[in-house]
């Protein structure tokens, strides 16, 4: 027998499901939910379902958005010539709070892995594709940044292949020393490659 | 760096406080079953994160308990600990300090382990050897451990998409697996290029090695043995491309992929014929240990630790003459632990040696020199 009532178990069991919830994460946040007055959970459980109804991917580059298209997209004083790869939205956040990148970007929506089912028809590959041949002005470069590991290597690999036929620029954000880092304590691999990739300044 | 002293806390059948060890020669009595290789065990998984003996690291808490250790104290006064949990694995310790990756141990202490089935190295499958010369690699250039990693998931991915392709769903068609092949040569070759280095390292001693062993003009020569051809030491990731390219149609029916590092070997021969083919017991252990031994003394040249010999019941099918140089080699070369079920076994005992007898299971009592 469980100690909860049974609305609260199903309850927890939901949130159990989210990345990085545990049992007792659950619980804490159900007991919470519990104990706020109705106007808050309604509120939540409101915005949850509006999120859900409005958000949806940008046609263009697979970004969420709750607009037709996603604000980079539509935006005029973008650069339509660069279109950065990434592996999910949560990346192109990442490079969006830098402030240093004005052109558009593309979600790929994950990395190949054949091992996890993963296959190039399972991601937005084919979509960039056909945005490339359609662009109008003509797209001058790709900026790859998918992950520096296994499948993100691999996947940037199999999308340089992909498009040099099509003789644009390709270009990979460059890898190496996190800034205000040490070296010191900088781990190996990334200090070797960024001794591979050194440049002349 | 030598072991010091070991501390081991519902440990397999131990349970010992601060056992000091001799920096030479420590040698470790007793009858079967008393224990004696669950010390070794101890010190060997401060050196590795894991057991010789078992993949299931939790075997090795005291039967019935849910948790046991295993700690060291080192030469330069550092320390290493090893928590085993029933439930939740290992956590490593260094002065104190959680490591995150078990390969940083690799560097601290410079095990080399040769229990009784190390002649598997020289007779058994090539991929032991091939561990025998990654774990080498590893050491010295442990920038290589991703690289290795890295290396055997991109042959599973390989894998998993040939049998994809095979049963026709592949959507990425051939390019996918021309960005696989591509990047299996390019760490591909950096492997090879590492092991190659090894294998130079070690080529002069495994012969000069094994004939100290063996007090004879036998000769043992390692060679490295790759699956495709090395046409330029410099290019090797472009020949791995080139076989891939080729063994292609061959991979896309068998499943699997037929080159590259993951196929190599280490072939060891003795006066110029395949030991494994043709020699004997004997002289394949005597290779096993030339062969163990180099690796452990080429890479001092590389300003690595003193290795620390655990050697497990493993002079067993030796003669006596080969027993005695080979322990004269492994005294002069670091810091030595043997284990016997008698004295019959030893020969002289050097003055210098602690002498630890299990007269009951798991309890050493070190025997007063003299």
């Amino acid at each position: 027998m469980s100690a909860y009532p049974k609305v609260v178990e199903e309850a927890i069991d939901l949130f159990r499901r989210f990345p990085g919830i545990g049992t007792k994460t659950a619980k804490r946040l159900v007991l919470f939910l519990l104990k706020q007055d109705k106007t808050f959970v309604e509120t939540f459980a409101n915005k949850l379902t509006e999120m859900k109804e409005t958000v949806h991917p940008c046609p263009i580059c697979f970004n969420i958005t709750d607009e037709k298209i996603c604000h980079i997209c539509a935006s005029d004083t973008r650069d339509k010539t660069k279109i950065c790869v990434v592996e999910e939205t949560g990346d192109l956040i990442a490079i969006e709070s830098t402030g240093k990148y004005n052109g558009v970007y593309h979600v790929l929506g994950g990395v190949i892995s054949p091992m996890r089912g993963v296959e190039p028809g399972d991601l937005h590959i084919d979509e960039l594709l056909n945005r490339i041949t359609k662009a109008e002005p003509r797209i001058e470069e790709i900026i790859i940044a998918t992950n520096p590991n296994v499948e993100g290597d691999t996947t940037a690999l199999y999308l340089e292949n992909k498009l040099k036929p099509l003789g644009i620029l390709i270009t990979r954000i460059a890898r190496g020393l996190p800034q205000g880092g040490d070296l010191k304590y900088a781990d190996s691999k990334t200090l070797a490659k960024a001794i591979e990739n050194r440049r002349p300044e | 760096m030598c072991v010091k002293s070991v501390r081991l806390y519902r440990f397999r059948n131990f349970c010992v406080e601060e056992l000091e060890f001799s920096e030479k020669e420590n040698i470790i009595i007793g009858e079967n079953g008393f224990g004696k290789s669950n010390l070794l065990e101890g010190i060997y998984i401060c050196g590795f994160g894991r057991s010789f003996r078992t993949r299931a690291i939790s075997e090795c808490i005291k039967f019935g308990e849910d948790a046991g250790s295993v700690s060291l104290r080192l030469s330069d006064s550092s320390s290493i600990r090893v928590e085993i949990l029933a439930n939740s694995g290992k956590s490593i310790l260094y002065n104190g300090k959680k490591l995150r990756k078990v390969s940083n141990l690799f560097n601290i202490l410079n095990i080399v382990y040769i229990g009784p089935q190390e002649i598997e190295y020289v007779r058994g499958a090539p991929s032991l050897r091939r561990e025998l010369m990654d774990l080498a690699i590893m050491r010295r250039e442990p920038e290589m451990t991703s690289t290795i990693t890295d290396y055997s998931r991109l042959i599973r991915e390989r894998h998993f998409y040939l049998k994809k392709l095979a049963s026709g769903e592949a959507v990425g068609g051939e390019i996918y697996l021309d960005a696989l092949d591509e990047r299996i040569a390019a760490l591909g070759g950096k492997i090879v290029r590492s092991r190659l280095g090894i294998v130079d390292s070690i080529k002069e001693r495994v012969g000069e090695t094994y004939r100290r062993i063996a007090d004879n003009k036998d000769k043992v020569e390692v060679a490295y043995h790759s699956s495709f051809p090395i046409k330029d030491r410099e290019n090797i990731s472009k020949s791995i491309l080139e076989s891939l390219y080729s063994a292609r149609e061959r991979d896309k029916r068998y499943l699997e992929t037929t080159v590259g590092p993951h196929r190599d070997d280490l072939t060891v021969k003795l006066n110029g014929v395949p030991i494994r083919e043709y020699g004997s017991w004997g002289e394949m252990r005597s290779a096993s240990f030339a062969i163990l031994l180099s690796l452990a003394t080429s890479s001092l040249e590389k300003g690595r630790k003193r290795p620390v010999f655990l050697v497990d019941d493993a002079f067993a099918n030796l003669d006596a003459i080969r027993r005695k140089n080979l322990a004269a080699l492994i005294r002069e070369n670091g810091q030595f632990f043997l284990t016997v079920t008698g004295e019959g076994e030893l020969g002289e005992i050097s003055p210098e040696a602690f002498v630890f007898e299990l007269k009951e299971p798991g309890r050493p009592v070190r025997r007063e020199n003299g």
